[in-house]
């Protein structure tokens, strides 16, 4: 069933649509702040129940809404920023001046090694820049869909795309 | 010219896997493309990781109870709202007729259907003298008339809830 029907059922009282759009998009608002905290199920978990609370609370007003899951992408996202903040503090995020470049060659590392690495590394490069590459690469999103998610344009998404990546194999290789 | 194309390859082809043969020579002679091409490979690699998550059974629960008592609390605002204005209009409407009818009692018009609602009902006639006698004051007015509407409030309630499915949607 397409998002606004559900929602529409939602909010007509049938119960059953929203445990519906629960199990459509748990797990994709889960992953996303999986991927970036580097890795971190329980905080995933704890978050993305955040997430959802907001969806309930917001419901009537996203009737205007393209899409249930850009919106939870947008709002995870940003709840995830908001707690980065507050548990983190003053820490500074790396940016393609601060990243310093690893000391393995890309010979020494095996496949498996460099996809953790990956993994990992994604908690470390700016916020901005993971979610760009996370929606890209990990759910294939377009271009569009993630300006949508970043309320950005298409132009500013490549940058991120472009940067995160050169942090990335700064990081890595 | 190689490395700008190639870029624009990686980009256009985020899941590629195979690198296509016209790049194959460039990337053993360029450092920077074939490190990139590495990274975005490993990405794509990653992208195909199918794991799925789903929330505790716990959290699920309550996150149907919170959206049940979100639901429930909209429904009865709403519900409340609507009848509030439905029955302050019935009560105006009610309030009407009972002060037309106690101004026409000046003219004996009041005294003059009395019989023959006495002839319809002997109970309603000394019931319709009891309301004029309580209208003719003016606290009797006030009291009255909130008396009437918050009959006709809980009895607008009443129909509403009587068929939920007819109940405004929250939205
Ligand atoms: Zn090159």
């Amino acid at each position: 069933m397409e998002d606004k029907e559900l929602l529409k059922d939602y909010l007509n009282g049938n119960e059953k649509a929203f445990e519906m759009i629960l199990d459509k998009h748990q797990s994709n608002v889960i992953k996303l702040i999986y991927r970036l905290s580097g890795g971190n199920k329980e905080l995933a978990m704890d978050l993305s129940q955040e997430t959802f609370l907001r969806f309930i609370k917001a419901a009537r007003d996203l009737k205007g809404e393209s899409s249930i899951g850009t919106w939870l992408y947008r709002v995870a996202y940003n709840i995830f920023i908001d707690y980065v903040r507050k548990n983190e503090g003053e820490k500074v995020e790396l940016d393609e001046n601060t990243v310093k470049i690893s000391s393995k060659s890309e010979k020494t590392l095996e496949q498996g090694e460099i996809k953790e690495k990956i993994k990992e590394s994604l908690s470390k490069i700016p916020k901005e820049q993971a979610l760009a590459i996370y929606l890209f690469y990990f759910e294939e999103a377009p271009l569009k869909k993630i300006a949508k998610v970043l309320n950005s344009s298409e132009g500013k998404v490549k940058t991120l795309l472009f940067r995160g990546r050169e942090n990335l194999r700064k990081l890595v290789l | 010219m190689k490395c700008e194309d190639f870029d624009k390859f990686l980009f256009e082809n985020p899941k590629a896997k195979i690198c296509p043969q016209e790049f194959v020579e460039h990337l053993k002679e360029c450092e920077n493309c074939a490190s990139l091409w590495k990274i975005q490979e490993t990405l794509a690699d990653i992208g195909e990781d199918k794991i799925t998550f789903s929330l505790s059974p716990a959290q699920r629960a309550n996150l149907i109870l919170r959206a049940k008592k979100e639901f429930f609390l909209k429904t009865a605002s709403s519900l409340i709202e609507d009848s509030f204005v439905v029955s302050l209009l019935l009560s105006l409407f009610i309030l009407g007729i009972i002060a037309s009818a106690t101004n026409l009692s000046k003219f004996q018009l009041f005294e003059k259907v009395m019989p023959y609602i006495k002839l319809f009902s002997s109970q309603v006639a000394p019931f319709l003298k009891d309301i004029q006698a309580v209208f003719s004051s003016q606290a009797g007015s006030i009291l009255g008339a909130m008396a009437v509407f918050f009959i006709v409030f809980a009895f607008t309630l009443f129909v509403k809830t009587l068929n939920p499915k007819r109940l405004r949607p929250y939205f």
